[in-house]
């Protein structure tokens, strides 16, 4: 059995929020990700998922909990430990446009990480830049721009270039090609793929759209207001997901296929507040199958079948309740 | 009016574009955001107006409602027929019958779109006061009723936009859309900004009132699942032209323009098997410098001569299904 690469084990992400009391961003979260595998962490805007990421790599700081990443424990290292453990991990953003420095060419912003670490310098950094950037399919002649000169595509390209620089083990993909069109979508996808298979990576991919979680994950957690509800393997999750939400979620995307008008199961209300959050499942508010039970006792992410955990206390019914009323 | 376009008129023609062309000057630099658009809706039928960021989506919508930026944005060439009178030669007394009460329009950012100052009572009532003269008393309770059709608790009449969550704005900004019961709704981007769960709310919203009460609407959006739950015809556009239109399940299915089908097979699937995506190559064209020919022509890898020199123009393929291309996906085309 292969030690997984990062395992987070209960990790939490509070914020203060001055008059209101206490922001549960990220409440217990616990996932392993495997070598050379892609973990799709989806849901919807505000459940947390970015904080998840963020917190992985010590862009916000955890409240609680463990992360390790390696056979290390990384979130009590001091900051040289730290800049020792970013060049095995690294981060996409979603807007290319703000997160590369306007001031900077493409090279001076593909440079920045081998100067940052001392790695090298001169004419072999100049060949590195040039290397990097060649092998993500960007052109010479794109290393003199500045990013605004440069589309959505080619920004991402920069930003993919960068975070490859130093042949880091682990990448986190935070809505990577949420702000693209979908022709140039498909030429991210494919290239964060191939550089996957390419440098054996592994990446946490963080999205809300479903369709290309699906395409790029082996696995997949579903997070509902700073909690995973679900996890399994992708088809799992696809074609035999247990918890009511992620049976609502799936419902709910509009589809192309013609042969497949299964009605839409749709939730009422809205997501509530994650500012000091009731006792019980998140989730029971909207829930249509909610129980007494549910209100008062937060189900855990229990695992039901190998591979396949579920946070519900009604799951082995939910299918089936939720599918008929559905029929109904 | 004419013999012509009275007849057309009793043929259930609602709206028709002819051969539009709009512009945009910004410092000297000049814009091709619609070239040569054609485009016919019937009363009660859901358009499909799908296309990527600069594709001229919303130019043709803020055209069909003379909202384009004063001394910025024009028609240079064309006609904007809305039951068969032409919105260009209204004045804006007249203009201003029509927006809002005939043609609905909702927006796809409500927070922008609705007043921060005013409550969404206030903001949906102020059409039902202006077009059918009700009291501010009935049209209170109008701007109720319309709240709690979106799913909104009538209590919430007096609450401000800032107030509410995304997808309660966007269907306060459909309440207040509607609330003159346009023949024409048309929606930009209504869902974008909002979450799944949320979007199905909004989509069943939009579904029922197309059957209640027989509205036509233009739904313009990026997201082809969309088109394919709520309209009956789709216009796919590129660089400010219809590339192909058609019945939805035909174009989605049997698509004629390489462009179609390269936006088709470059987004992931949510059912099957897991294929490779084929990105289309290249980037979208450029409005201030277009190529010759079919504007696509750069980016296809199916392109020939003729692709370079001449515009397609749009072809029949069969009675619900037309497109613009020289070398179309395989499919015979009839003349």
């Amino acid at each position: 059995m292969q030690e997984p690469l990062v395992s987070v084990r209960d990790l939490k992400v509070h914020f203060d929020v001055p008059g209101k009391g206490k922001l549960h961003a990220v409440d217990g979260v616990s996932f392993d990700i495997m070598p050379n595998e892609t973990v799709g962490l989806v849901g919807e805007s505000g459940c947390g998922k970015s904080t998840v990421g963020n917190a992985l790599i010590r862009l916000v700081k955890a409240t609680s909990g463990e992360v390790m990443f390696d056979g290390k424990e990384i979130l009590h290292l001091g900051q040289k430990e730290m800049n020792e453990v970013r060049k095995k991990m690294q981060i996409i953003f979603q807007d290319p446009y703000s997160s590369l420095n306007p001031r900077e060419t493409v090279s001076a912003i593909l440079a920045d990480p081998y100067q940052i670490h001392k790695l090298a310098r001169g004419a072999e950094l100049k060949a590195k830049v040039k290397e990097m950037a060649n092998s993500v399919g960007l052109e010479d002649y794109i290393l003199d721009k500045f990013p605004h000169e440069l589309d959505g595509g080619k920004r991402q390209m920069t930003g993919i270039a960068r975070a490859l620089a130093l042949q880091p083990k682990f990448i986190i993909c935070d809505e990577p090609v949420s702000a693209l069109d979908v022709s140039v979508q498909a030429t991210i996808i494919n290239l964060l793929i191939g550089m996957q298979q390419k440098m054996g990576l592994s990446y946490l991919f963080i999205s809300h759209d479903l369709s290309v979680v699906r395409h790029i994950s082996n696995r997949i957690a579903v997070m509902y207001l700073g909690q995973i509800i679900e996890f399994a393997e992708t088809d799992t999750i696809f074609s035999n997901c247990m918890h009511p939400y992620t049976i609502a979620l799936l419902s709910a995307v509009p589809k192309v296929d013609f042969h497949d008008r299964s009605k839409r199961i749709v939730l009422q209300g809205d997501v509530p507040s994650p500012i000091d959050p009731e006792p019980g499942c998140r989730f029971a508010p909207r829930c249509p199958m909610a129980q007494e039970c549910c209100r008062k006792e937060s189900p855990a992410l229990k695992e039901i079948a190998p591979g396949h955990k579920v946070a519900c206390h009604f799951c082995k019914e939910a299918r089936q309740r939720m599918l008929i009323s559905r029929a109904g | 009016m004419n013999e012509k376009t009275r007849n057309e008129h009793d043929n259930g023609e609602l709206l028709r574009i002819e051969d539009l062309y709009v512009e945009y000057v910004s410092g000297g630099a000049v814009s091709k955001a619609v070239n040569g658009l054609n485009l016919t809706l019937s009363r009660g039928e859901a358009l499909g107006l799908v296309g990527e960021s600069g594709a001229g989506k919303t130019t043709t919508a803020l055209s069909i409602l003379q909202l384009l930026p004063d001394h910025v944005g024009y028609i240079r060439k064309g006609d904007i027929l809305f039951h068969g009178e032409s919105m260009l030669k209204k004045k804006e007394k007249e203009l201003d019958e029509i927006r809002g009460k005939k043609i609905g329009m909702v927006f796809a950012n409500p927070l922008t779109s609705l007043n921060p100052v005013f409550t969404v009572g206030h903001q949906i009532a102020m059409g039902l006061k202006k077009h059918h003269k009700l009291t501010d008393k009935q049209a209170e309770e109008e701007a109720a009723k319309l709240l709690e059709m979106v799913g909104i608790a009538r209590y919430r009449l007096n609450d401000y936009p800032h107030q509410f969550s995304g997808g309660m704005r966007q269907r306060v900004g459909i309440a207040a859309a509607l609330s003159c019961n346009p023949e024409l709704l048309i929606a930009d981007e209504p869902t974008t900004a909002l979450d799944v769960t949320i979007q199905a709310q909004i989509l069943e919203i939009m579904k029922d009132l197309e059957q209640k009460y027989n509205m036509a609407l233009i739904m313009i959006t990026h997201n082809l699942g969309i088109v394919a739950e709520l309209c009956q015809k789709v216009a796919i556009m590129y660089a400010g032209e219809i590339v192909e239109y058609g019945t939805v399940q035909e174009v989605f299915e049997h698509p004629a323009h390489w462009y179609t089908y390269g936006m088709l097979h470059a987004i992931p699937k949510l059912t099957g098997p897991r294929e490779p995506l084929e990105p289309i190559p290249g980037t979208v064209a450029n409005s201030q410098m277009l190529p010759g020919g079919c504007k696509f022509h750069t980016r296809c890898r199916h392109c020939t001569v003729q692709c370079e020199k001449e515009i397609p123009k749009l072809m029949k393929i069969n009675d619900d299904h037309y497109a613009a291309c020289f070398s179309g996906v395989g499919v015979k085309k009839e003349d």
